[in-house]
């Protein structure tokens, strides 16, 4: 048996280690993790507004500017004053989001839960939204965590997929907003069709997997089952509904039995694609790629065939109760070893550093959200559905390297005159005696910083 | 004079991500089935106000590619149409996997086809000095053992020489991060020396930028790659104006910078520019188009010899097309690759029908792309 350290415990499945977390985890680490399972805490951030709201507001505003300008005709001074408030708009927006940004940030900073937020950061990055190309939603991706994923971590893999199926910032992210069933009412009045991207993005990556053994002609049947699912006041004007909210539409559903993975579901409106996905959700193609993606995320790169196998068979016989396939996981023997390492995410990187130093998370709030962007890591901006890769290698290209050391001696150069680096070293790594010679022999105090932030041993959880 | 002409060819690889749509980049205006085909996507002849831009009388090219217009026109441009990765599911992560590692099973190889043929572009040199990935993360195509070089425009200060001293000792003892610690930092020297490398803000210009001191630069990377996304047109992807057609200038933007720019080197260089797959030629329901197997790829630069539209043509009668939707790929992209690597780069066969692409004997290599390409 794999010995089980208490700082293996806070930073490879918390998210690094601080005095508080050494000290509460004292000398029984295993429990320490699972326990945070049961606990009844929320993970849920507080104060967001609602996605709905915040989809709505846009919606609005867009319909305003095209009023305002239509009226403007040629007036030049009404033109630039409608240019000026959309630019402030856009500005608020961008405060907004930043402000959501720095709350999450600050919330995995200072939880008392730090497994727990690992594992809705594990989902959220499963279940991608970016606001890349998607101005609709830029205010509402936070909000979309919060109502999907943070909300769902004590219930089964089919709650949550249904959670996030019927987002609106889902449906309108992959383009489900938009669906229209060809043989629907609105369809054949208004020669509108089928957008298939949701339907493929929910075989390939939330449920299935690519090779989870579906076809075209599957993709085609899962995107007319969920035709409907919609948005109101999106870019259906025509849906009668609450402005930015999740809605089913009757006259926008493709009408008939449709045949997916060689089941046939009947027509029944909205339910046909609850069915749908719930079988979806406890298909065994899914349970495997669930078990891979948590294999990989809290073993290794390369997760083992029997480590996914153990994980997978939980998935099944719990219909996918979550606690139970996170429970699985996090005992696997495997994912204690020493020689087990994950290469922290830059978003974990710079978590782990002001848990460790004890820097308050909303301190300097701009600048971390700047060197996200920088490390190409800044939440709701993945460049694909699929999310940020969960590999060492996707991470530290020389460039991305780079800029971990720079970030890391400049933090240093910032903090080390009030912080001892030694003792700081004891709490965030497990360090190697040449990091240690090393920090005693630096120059300065704040080089022993930036070197102990800069160094091999602190990139890894 | 062959020697010389040896070891100064360079390649460009632009990698656009998301799934270019083919027939919206290369319209086949001349096919009698393009305009119900495409419905509302069907661009303006040649001649009309925001009209194609005609290449051969059959195909043309999207109003927006006007430096790659004017190529084609000079013979520096090679159109490729009807290609894809040996691949013809339609998941973008697969496809590129595919397109980039250069083995036909998604995700059976670690490393990719470019990385694998270094050894025979330039075998005293390590894969750091000949090639270069110009983007925040090295792609697959140039994954492998051993760290490439790499490059991204970043704002933080550099660490004082004595910390990096003493940080580079620690690294050497990583196994997985020291490899890439002892290459980072010839990126930003070499362009210091150029003078390139600050205050600039379009991201893709940037890329330019970069791209364009590196091959300049007399110990420069022999290949770059560079990547770019946002291709994935589901929705309302417009006609001569619209979103698709911003990323077309863009696109156009900078391959005509490089070719404004490289000097010299231009004479030396091809580019080739490809896409994971095409897309759907019908219109979908959403005024977009869906993922679609066939789609087209470009060859251009002073070491092409161009003027041409290359193409396996099968017409756009829906009984003609892949599947009933896409178009047909009839060129497979590795066909397109190895002429590039033995007609260009000078890759050994031999070295490119067993290592780079194992298994394509069957798939040869396209034949007179290159200028002083005697086959």
């Amino acid at each position: 048996m794999t010995p089980r350290t208490p700082r293996r415990a806070a930073s490879h499945f918390g998210l690094g280690g601080s005095r508080h977390d050494l000290k509460e985890i004292g000398d029984a680490p295993l429990g320490w993790v699972l326990a945070q399972l049961d606990d009844e805490r929320s993970v849920e951030i507080s104060g967001l507004p609602a996605a709905k709201n915040q989809l709505a507001r846009f919606f609005e505003d867009r319909a305003d500017s095209r009023q305002a300008q239509r009226m403007a005709g040629e007036d030049d001074r009404a033109l630039a004053s409608e240019r000026r408030r959309r630019r402030e708009n856009r500005q608020r927006m961008q405060w907004d989001v930043g402000d959501n940004l720095s709350d999450r940030f600050a919330q995995a900073v200072a939880t008392e839960t730090p497994v727990k937020e690992r594992l809705a950061l594990f989902w959220s990055n499963h279940f991608t939204v970016s606001r890349q190309g998607r101005p609709q939603i830029t205010s509402a991706c936070c909000a979309f965590e919060n109502e999907t994923i943070r909300i769902s971590l004590d219930d089964h893999f089919s709650d949550l997929l249904l959670r996030v199926a019927s987002h609106p910032v889902m449906l309108v992210y992959l383009d489900n907003a938009q669906s229209v069933g060809p043989g629907s009412r609105m369809g054949r009045r208004r020669g509108r069709g089928l957008n298939e991207n949701l339907a493929r993005e929910i075989l390939e990556l939330h449920t299935l997997g690519v090779d989870g053994g579906y076809t075209q002609m599957d993709v085609l049947a899962l995107a007319k089952i969920i035709t409907g699912w919609t948005v109101g006041n999106g870019n259906l004007r025509q849906v009668d509904a609450e402005p930015g909210a999740y809605t089913f539409v009757p006259y926008l559903h493709e009408p008939g039995t449709h045949k997916l993975l060689g089941k046939s579901y009947s027509d029944k409106g909205r339910e046909q694609g609850v069915e749908a996905l719930r079988d979806l959700a406890r298909h065994p193609s899914t349970a495997r790629h669930i078990a891979t993606k948590l294999v990989r995320h809290f073993v290794t790169d390369v997760p083992d065939e029997a480590d996914i196998d153990a994980v997978a068979r939980v998935y099944m016989d719990t219909d996918g109760h979550l606690p139970s396939v996170h429970r699985a996981v996090l005992s696997l023997d495997s994912a204690w070893s020493p020689g087990n390492r994950k290469l922290k995410t830059p978003y974990e990187l710079l978590v782990s550093a002001f848990r460790g130093l004890e820097i308050p998370g909303h301190r300097g709030a701009e600048q971390t959200m700047g060197t996200l962007r920088t490390m190409d890591h800044l939440p709701f901006t993945a460049s694909s559905p699929a999310g940020w890769p969960d590999t060492a290698r996707y991470w530290h290209a020389p460039t991305a390297l780079q800029h971990r050391i720079e970030w890391g001696v400049e933090v240093g150069r910032r903090m080390g005159n009030s912080i001892d680096a030694m003792s700081a070293a004891r709490v965030l790594v497990d360090a190697t005696p040449e990091l240690i010679a090393s920090l005693a022999s630096s120059e300065s105090p704040t080089q022993a910083l930036s070197l102990l932030l800069a160094s091999p041993d602190f990139q890894w959880r | 004079m062959a020697d010389s002409q040896r070891a100064t060819t360079r390649l460009v690889l632009v990698i656009l991500r998301g799934g270019m749509d083919g027939l919206a980049a290369v319209p086949a205006y001349g096919d009698p089935h393009y305009r119900s085909g495409r419905g509302q996507l069907a661009l303006n002849d040649p001649g009309q106000d925001g009209g194609i831009l005609d290449l051969d009388g059959f195909f043309g090219l999207h109003p927006r590619l006007k430096s790659l217009h004017e190529m084609y026109g000079s013979g520096e441009l090679t159109v490729i149409h009807g290609t894809a990765p040996a691949y013809t599911s339609r998941s973008h992560f697969d496809a590129q996997n595919v397109l980039e590692s250069g083995v036909p099973t998604p995700h059976a190889a670690r490393d990719g086809w470019l990385y694998r043929s270094l050894e025979g572009v330039d075998r005293g040199r390590t894969p750091n000095n000949i090639a270069m990935s110009v983007g925040a993360s090295i792609p697959l195509v140039l994954r492998g053992e051993r760290p490439v070089g790499s490059w991204y425009p970043d704002s933080f200060p550099d660490p004082d020489d004595d910390t990096m001293a003493r940080l580079l000792a620690l690294y050497g003892n990583d196994e997985v991060l020291g490899p890439s610690a002892s290459t980072m930092m010839t990126a930003d020297e070499m362009l210091d020396e150029m003078g390139e490398g600050s205050g600039r803000s379009n991201p893709m210009q940037q890329l330019a930028e970069a791209t364009i001191g590196f091959l300049s630069h007399r110990n420069g990377p022999r290949i770059v790659v560079l990547e770019n996304g946002g291709w994935d047109t589901h929705a309302n992807q417009g006609t001569e104006t619209g979103t698709l057609a911003g990323r077309l200038q863009q696109l156009d933007g900078l391959l005509g910078a490089l070719r404004n720019r490289l000097g010299k080197s231009w004479r030396d260089t091809a580019i080739v520019v490809v896409t994971e797959f095409g897309r759907t030629v019908a219109v979908n329901g959403t005024r977009g188009t869906d993922h679609g197997v066939g789609g087209a790829a470009f060859l251009l630069g002073g070491a092409v010899d161009g003027g041409k539209v290359v193409s396996d043509w099968q017409g756009l009668a829906s009984t003609k097309l892949f599947e009933g939707r896409d178009l047909q790929p009839g060129i497979d992209q590795r066909q397109l690759f190895k002429a590039v690597l033995v007609d260009h780069l000078r890759v050994d066969s031999g070295m490119v029908d067993d290592l780079v692409f194992p298994d394509s004997k069957h798939r040869p290599r396209l034949n007179g792309l290159f200028r002083g390409d005697s086959t």
